[in-house]
C-alpha cells in the first residue's frame, strides 16, 4: 500500500474536507486494511484494532489539524498508531516491561544466527502476536512502518537508549521463536 | 547495513498485511461522521455562526421597534423563550440544549416578524403559517422520540436540522415578503407617474 499519497488521494481529501460521503468511501477503501493491520501489530486484538480504525478515520476526516506538510496517509497512519498506543496505555500495561518479559530465558543463550532462519510471512505474523506488548509494539513500528529509534521514544514516551534496548531485545525474543519453530522458549 | 528481516517484511507487505477488518466498519465511520459531522459544519463555522448572530440582532431589533411602536409592549416574544429554556432543561445535553434554545429563540423573532405582516398579506401569511406548521409537528415528534430512543445523540442532530430548517423558511418567507413589498412599492410608483405625464 503507497502511502505517498498520489495526486487521487489529494483530490479524494480536498473532497472530504467539503463533507463528501463518496470521498470518504474511497479514502477508507484505500487505507482502511493497511491501518488495520498497523493497529492490529500493536493492540494484538481485532476488536480493539476496528475501535481504532473507527476512532482514526472519523478524527482524519475531519482534517482539523492535518497541514497538508505530509501527506494524508502518513498523517492517517500516525493518528491509527498514537491511537493503538493510547489503547495498551489504557489497558493499564506498562508499554515498556522489559524486565518482566521474560526475556531472561534466552537472553543467555545464543544470540540466533539469522542467516540459518528461513523466513516465512505467517510464522513471523505468529511470532509476533507471542510477543509482550512492549517488544511487540517497538519491533512493529521500527520494522513495519519505518519510525525511527527517536521517533518510537517519542511515541512511546521513553528514552531512545531504551527503544534500542527494547528493539534488539524483542527481535532476539522473535528470532528465535522462529528458530524454535512457532515455539517461544 | 542491510537487514534481512527488514527487508522481508518490506518485500512482502501485502501478505503481512492480509487481516481484514469487519465490513460494517466503515458503516459505523460513516455514521459518526454524518452525526457529528453535521454540528460541526453548523456551529464551528466561525463566519456562518457570526452571520447568524448578525440576522438575530437585525431581526430583534426590528422587532423590538416593531412590537413597541403598535402595542407599546407585546409580551409574545418573551413567552416563547420561557417553554424554549424549559425544553433545554428536558434535552440535558448542554451543548446541543445551547444550540436548540438559540435556533428556538431566533425562530420565535422570526415568527413575530412574520406575524406583523398577517393583515397585511393574510392569505400569504397563512400559507407560509402552514408550511411552518408542517415542520414543526416533526419537529415535535422527535422531541417525543427522545425519552424513549437510545441514539439521542442522532434525534437531537435531526431535532437541531430541523430547526434550522425552520429558521431558513422563515427567512425566506419574510424575504419574500419584502419583495412583494418592493414590488408593490414601485408599482404604485410608476402608476403614479403614468397618471403624472
Amino acid at each position: 500500500m503507497e502511502l505517498t499519497a498520489p495526486l487521487y488521494y489529494d483530490e479524494l481529501v480536498a473532497k472530504c474536507k467539503q463533507g463528501d460521503a463518496q470521498s470518504y468511501n474511497a479514502l477508507y477503501k484505500g487505507y482502511a486494511m493497511a491501518m488495520f493491520n498497523t493497529s492490529l501489530r500493536i493492540v494484538n486484538n481485532s476488536t480493539d484494532a476496528e475501535d481504532v480504525l473507527q476512532e482514526a478515520f472519523v478524527a482524519a476526516f475531519r482534517l482539523d489539524n492535518f497541514d497538508y506538510s505530509s501527506t494524508f496517509g502518513a498523517w492517517l497512519k500516525r493518528i491509527v498508531i498514537n491511537k493503538s498506543i493510547d489503547v495498551l496505555r489504557r489497558r493499564k500495561l506498562t508499554v515498556i516491561d522489559i524486565d518482566n518479559a521474560g526475556v531472561n530465558g534466552f537472553q543467555e543463550e545464543e544470540i540466533p544466527d539469522e542467516e540459518n532462519i528461513k523466513l516465512k510471512v505467517e510464522e513471523i505474523k505468529k511470532a509476533i502476536i507471542k510477543l509482550p506488548s512492549g517488544y511487540r509494539t517497538v519491533l512493529s513500528l521500527f520494522l513495519f512502518e519505518d519510525y525511527s529509534y527517536s521517533e518510537i521514544a517519542s511515541a512511546l514516551n521513553i528514552t531512545e537508549s531504551t527503544v534500542r534496548t527494547q528493539y534488539y531485545r524483542a527481535r532476539q525474543k522473535l528470532l528465535h521463536t522462529l528458530k524454535n519453530g512457532g515455539k517461544d522458549e | 547495513m542491510s537487514d534481512k528481516l527488514k527487508d522481508f517484511i518490506g518485500k512482502n507487505r501485502e501478505a503481512f498485511d492480509a487481516n481484514e477488518p469487519q465490513p460494517q466498519l466503515f458503516n459505523r465511520i460513516h455514521k459518526q461522521m454524518t452525526g457529528k459531522g453535521k454540528t460541526k459544519k453548523m456551529f464551528y463555522k466561525p463566519l456562518r455562526f457570526a452571520a447568524a448572530a448578525v440576522m438575530l440582532i437585525v431581526i430583534s431589533g426590528t422587532v423590538y421597534t416593531i412590537v413597541n411602536k403598535k402595542k407599546g409592549g407585546d409580551d409574545s416574544v418573551v413567552k416563547t423563550t420561557q417553554p424554549v429554556l424549559e425544553e433545554a432543561t428536558l434535552i440535558g445535553d448542554p451543548a446541543f440544549a445551547k444550540q436548540i434554545v438559540y435556533f428556538r429563540e431566533m425562530i420565535g423573532l422570526q415568527q413575530s416578524e412574520l406575524k406583523q405582516l398577517e393583515k397585511e398579506y393574510p392569505q400569504l401569511y397563512n400559507q407560509f403559517v402552514g408550511d411552518i406548521t408542517e415542520l414543526d409537528s416533526s419537529y415535535q415528534a422527535l422531541k417525543t422520540n427522545l425519552s424513549a430512543n437510545p441514539n439521542r445523540e442522532m434525534l437531537l442532530e435531526a431535532m437541531i436540522q430541523n430547526l434550522q430548517l425552520q429558521s431558513e423558511l422563515l427567512n425566506r418567507q419574510l424575504l419574500i415578503i419584502k419583495e412583494i413589498k418592493q414590488k408593490s412599492k414601485t408599482n404604485e410608483m410608476s402608476n403614479k407617474n403614468y397618471r403624472a405625464t
